[in-house]
């Protein structure tokens, strides 16, 4: 599902090159629970911008579902996230204009699927959020705007996931709740996960894990 | 794939969007408003360049010809010349006379000053006359049948059927003018026009020697003729004689001259709204996509395409633009039907209304096109937006500082589109130095308001307050950044011009006042003949007060300036330009300097037998004469000519009788002429004596000064009625940019007054603070459109009006409250909302929104 061949990324910064990340390969099968570790500013978001497809590296070759992604245009790799890739923030990033309902639907209309409401409520519903689709963000608790990010993440049923620390501004009962939701839906449609989590216990329940200490793949357990 | 027919929900926001909706409404209003009134008149005029004249051509003189042997009355003289030069098959004459007089019911001692109109009966030779009845012209001049304007009926309480005694004749009111083709000839009309038949005029006895007329004869030429080719064939002999001609083209040259120059003055004070408006829109727009950064970058993120993006920047920028430029388009072109009612003056009713849909599309493509030059680069800017945006930047922190050279494009962008429009407009009008002046003071104002803005706020970061909220409100305001000296400029700009408007209708009227009102004449008499010169004295001491200068009497006479060999100096191919030249002056002669004169050069005649001559300063500069030049001039058929021996200055403000140009008795004393008289006479009898002059002396006119004054006040007025509507525009357009830029610093100012109330402050004291912010902006805005109103008034009265300007500490101090309470009240308003938050809340809007 995901292969990474000697993957380096670098940013210029006052004029020097500054390598975030150094000749990472690793290869993960379809359907599998990944998770990142590495302390703060070890490349973890960085790792999964590339991933996203919203950074190129500067070397290496990124394939996903044997899509070449550095071979894509800016608009072609918009065109693989919108159907294959669900992404999950730490701070949500829900759009504060539309509804919890409306957000939910934003990448199937995007997507040029139709109006994606009756899918989208079908979500909220399972994440417990149906009385609260027509609430803004700026209305709802972090933890309920995190289960709408997912709702969001999911609803294009893409093949791989990627969340950057979604439990880390919530309380450990919300978090317990959030990550059960992720690991049971990418279980339930086979998605692949990729998780960044600072949480070991957390990255535990992961069938792979993978760490990060500065730019650098430090070590892989199953 | 995409299909097109996905609808992507509004995921903007929208929170400038009224801003920008409203900026756009105001600037394609005034604009379309401007062009299509402009486009009105210089239409209507185009097209009834022929009906004004009332002919294809028209023979004007003031003075009188060598009349054709037998041929009696005034006009045969002009017509003969007219006969002998232009006579071919088909074309025909109509003479005509025109001349002040005075009007009074058979029944009553009230009379009025009336402008006549004598008219033979092929009157007019093109267009027709409408009266309010279905009568013809011809019907009602019958017999003794005269036709009048509805506001003499008006005015002499009088209706049709009934006598008017015009001078010694008698005539009977059979009909009201509705329309007559060359009525627009002046825009000073001293009173109610009166039409009569030619033939009826000697009966009046009104004409006598150097009496004020005239002499008109419009010709009608053969179908296919050329009047310009026609005038030229006889211009150089017309010239000779004093005869001016004028041709369709040209006809009314000083109307259209003000009305050109009227248009271009609303044109470019519009231009004041147009380029704070586009300030507003430009950084309303530029802060709308800057906010919406994230969001662009979460939709990026989704998956969202460069071509769903613009797709979605331009839809919504399209729902904000769109309909208000439509609606403004439209708006404007219904402003010119307006006009004939608002400013009746200037847009006389017969100007035709037709809605212009090329102007009104022209409108809407600015107001739309303007726009979306205002998103172009931001909008490139976010196709290369990344959404890895989000990983690098917590919600709500997104950086609110617009790159400074996106702004200074714009800018530069918008002086460019400023530039050309003015540049249009110089060319369309033909006025291109005044256009020039117009923009170059627009230009400077903007440029005094800048750099003076940026003074002000240094002064602001110099002061310390004590800490309390204005300490905080001075930080807050220097946190806001750039867009502060540009704000500043734009309000202190907009409030200087209506304060300017202000100050100079304070101006001129202390000017009135100060110029002791007991001092100016109430009436002017003029064509007084020597046999009327006793009784008239006799009349006058009875009304007037008691002061040796109340009564004024000058002899006068008429005469054209002559240049070297004894040619008339008058260039008929451009009557308005050497005007100086071209017009015929009142003469007089005196022995002594008179009063309200000051001698500037040179010495007063003591013997009244030299061939002297005294000038005034003024006149002598534009002609280029000097002590000691000879100036000769032609006077009913005789050359004189004298020395100027001495320049005079003339104070024409206070309505005295004054003149150019003063003779020694000796050169004009044998000449026969006629007096000219001024008398202040007692207040409350002038009705009294208007009648009592009328029953003894039924041909000499009296000119009321406050009818003049009325006259003029009364255009001026209308002039300042449209002046004062676009410096509202201005204000508006300013205060828009003001609250665009208040709801731009909205995120950083609910997070201020969230911390505020977190650190402990009450919400009494954050308004405090708030209030405190706004009352600096609203002080400094003030001062500067005080600094620059004073300057405008100081410039425009030394430079046109030639006096000083006046000092009026009350109106400044009003001025600068009424300017300082609107822009403060606005600001509040704008930022009111944030004030109801509870800080809870000013942090989730904070945040999102
Ligand atoms: N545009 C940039 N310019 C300079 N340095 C950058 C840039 N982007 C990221 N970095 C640096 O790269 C490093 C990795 O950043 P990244 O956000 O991937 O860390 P992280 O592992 O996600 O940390 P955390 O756990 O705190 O989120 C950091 O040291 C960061 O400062
Ligand atoms: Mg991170």
């Amino acid at each position: 599902m995901i292969h990474l061949d000697k993957v380096s990324y670098s940013v210029a910064h006052l004029g020097q090159p500054l390598t975030l990340l150094q000749e990472i390969s690793f290869h993960i099968p379809p359907g599998e629970a990944v998770s990142l570790l590495g302390p703060s500013g070890s490349g973890k978001s960085t790792l999964l911008a590339l991933l996203a497809g919203v950074e190129r590296p500067d070397r290496g070759s990124i394939r996903i579902d044997g899509v070449e992604l550095t071979a894509l245009g800016d608009d072609d790799l918009a065109r693989f996230r919108r159907q294959r890739v669900g992404v999950v923030f730490q701070d949500f990033h829900l759009l504060p204009t539309l509804s919890a309902w409306e957000n939910v639907a934003l990448p199937l209309q995007l997507a040029g699927k139709g109006e994606g409401y009756n899918e989208a409520m079908q979500l909220l519903e399972q994440v417990g959020l149906r009385q609260r689709s027509q609430h803004r963000p700026a209305e709802l608790s972090g933890g309920e705007q995190q289960r709408v990010a997912i709702a969001r993440a999911f609803i294009h049923r893409p093949q791989l996931i990627l969340a950057d620390e979604p439990t880390g501004n919530l309380d450990q009962h919300t978090s317990k709740q959030i990550i059960d939701l992720l690991f049971s839906w990418a279980a339930e449609w086979g998605i692949t996960l990729f998780l960044v989590t600072h949480d070991p216990q957390l990255a535990s329940r992961a069938v792979r894990s993978l760490a990060l200490m500065d730019g650098r793949l430090a070590s892989t357990s199953v | 794939m995409i299909t097109a027919g996905a609808r992507v929900p509004l995921t903007l926001t929208q929170s400038n969007s009224r801003y920008v909706a409203a900026t756009i409404l105001l600037c394609v209003t005034i604009l379309v408003a401007v062009l299509a009134s402009a486009q009105m008149l210089q239409g209507g005029m185009a097209a009834n360049a022929r009906n004004l004249l009332g002919a294809d051509l028209r023979l004007q003189a003031t003075w009188p010809l060598p009349a054709e042997e037998g041929g009696a009355g005034l006009p045969s003289g002009l017509l003969h010349f007219a006969q002998q030069q232009l006579s071919a098959a088909n074309r025909h004459f109509s003479p005509s006379l025109e001349f002040n007089a005075m009007a009074r019911p058979l029944a009553s001692e009230h009379s009025l000053l009336v402008e006549v109109k004598a008219v033979a009966a092929n009157y007019p030779l093109r267009g027709q006359v409408q009266l309010q009845d279905d009568l013809s012209l011809a019907q009602a001049l019958a017999g003794d049948g005269i036709v009048v304007e509805a506001s003499l009926l008006h005015r002499l309480n009088l209706s049709i059927g009934q006598s008017l005694v015009l001078g010694e004749a008698q005539f009977t009111i059979r009909g009201v003018l509705a329309f007559e083709p060359d009525r627009i000839t002046r825009l000073f009309r001293l009173g109610p026009g009166v039409l009569m038949p030619l033939h009826r005029v000697a009966e009046t006895a009104l004409l006598q020697m150097g009496s004020r007329v005239t002499q008109v004869v419009g010709v009608r030429l053969a179908a296919g003729e050329e009047a310009s080719s026609v005038a030229n064939s006889v211009r150089a002999l017309a010239q000779q004689q004093g005869v001016r001609l004028l041709t369709p083209e040209q006809s009314q040259p000083s109307v259209r001259r003000f009305i050109r120059r009227f248009i271009l003055f609303l044109a470019i004070t519009s231009l004041l709204t147009l380029l704070l408006g586009g300030l507003a829109i430009h950084s309303a727009l530029a802060s709308w996509l800057q906010e919406n950064r994230q969001n662009i970058a979460i939709l990026k993120l989704l998956g969202a395409d460069n071509s769903q993006l613009t797709r979605l920047i331009l839809g919504a920028l399209w729902r904000m633009s769109g309909w208000p430029a439509l609606l403004g388009s439209l708006l404007g072109n219904a402003v010119p039907a307006l006009l004939p009612y608002v400013v009746p003056e200037i847009f006389p009713a017969e100007t035709l209304y037709h809605p212009s849909w090329g102007l009104a599309l022209g409108g809407f493509c600015f107001g739309v096109l303007f726009s979306l030059s205002c998103v172009l680069l931001p909008l490139r800017q976010s196709h290369h937006l990344s959404p890895v945006l989000l990983w690098r930047l917590s919600a709500g922190s997104v950086a609110p500082a617009k790159p400074p050279r996106q702004t200074l494009l714009a800018v530069t962008w918008l002086a460019l589109l400023m530039v050309l429009l003015a540049v249009t407009l110089a060319v369309w009008s033909g006025e291109s130095r005044a256009a020039l002046f117009f923009v170059a003071g627009l230009l400077v104002a903007l440029a005094v308001a800048w750099v003076v803005a940026q003074a002000l706020l240094w002064l602001v970061r110099r002061w310390q307050p004590p800490p309390g909220a204005w300490r905080l409100a001075c930080q807050a305001l220097l946190r806001r950044g750039g867009g502060q000296a540009a704000l500043l400029m734009a309000l202190g700009s907009a409030l200087g011009m209506v304060n300017a408007l202000f100050f100079l209708e304070e101006n001129l009227n202390q000017q009135l006042l100060s110029r002791l009102p007991q001092r100016i004449p109430s009436f002017f008499f003029i064509d007084l003949q020597r046999d009327q010169l006793q009784p008239f004295r006799a009349l006058a001491k009875q009304y007037a007060v008691a002061d040796e200068e109340a009564l004024r009497l000058f002899p006068t006479v008429r005469g054209r300036l002559l240049q070297e060999h004894g040619q008339p100096s008058v260039d008929e191919a451009d009557p308005s330009r050497n005007w100086r030249q071209a017009r015929e002056y009142v003469l007089t002669f005196a022995e002594q300097l008179p009063s309200g004169n000051r001698l500037l050069q040179g010495s007063w005649w003591s013997d009244p037998t030299v061939l002297e001559a005294s000038v005034e300063g003024e006149m002598a500069k534009e002609m280029g004469w000097q002590l000691g030049d000879q100036i000769r001039f032609m006077v009913h058929g005789v050359e004189v000519s004298a020395r100027i021996s001495n320049l005079r200055v003339v104070r024409w403000s206070d309505f005295s009788l004054n003149f150019f140009v003063i003779f020694s008795p000796a050169v004009l004393q044998q000449l026969s002429h006629s007096w000219l008289a001024s008398l202040v006479s007692i207040e409350g009898r002038e009705e009294s004596l208007l009648a009592e002059l009328n029953r003894q002396l039924p041909n000499v006119t009296a000119v009321a000064t406050r009818q003049v004054l009325e006259t003029i006040h009364g255009l001026v007025q209308q002039v300042a009625v449209a002046a004062r509507t676009l410096g509202v525009a201005a204000v508006l357009a300013g205060l828009l940019l003001l609250g665009v830029q208040v709801s731009a610093a909205r995120r950083q100012r609910v997070r201020e007054m969230a911390l505020y109330r977190l650190l402990g402050a009450t919400r009494g004291e954050v308004a405090r603070i708030l209030a405190a912010e706004m009352a600096i902006v609203a002080l400094v805005a003030a001062l500067l459109g005080l600094l620059i109103g004073q300057l405008l008034t100081l410039l425009i009265v030394r430079g046109i009006f030639n006096d000083l300007a006046i000092f009026a500490p009350f109106s400044l101090l009003l001025a600068g409250l009424c300017g300082g309470s609107v822009i403060f009240a606005a600001a509040w308003w704008s930022s009111r909302r944030h004030l109801a938050l509870s800080p809870m809340q000013a942090f989730a809007a904070g945040l999102y929104q």
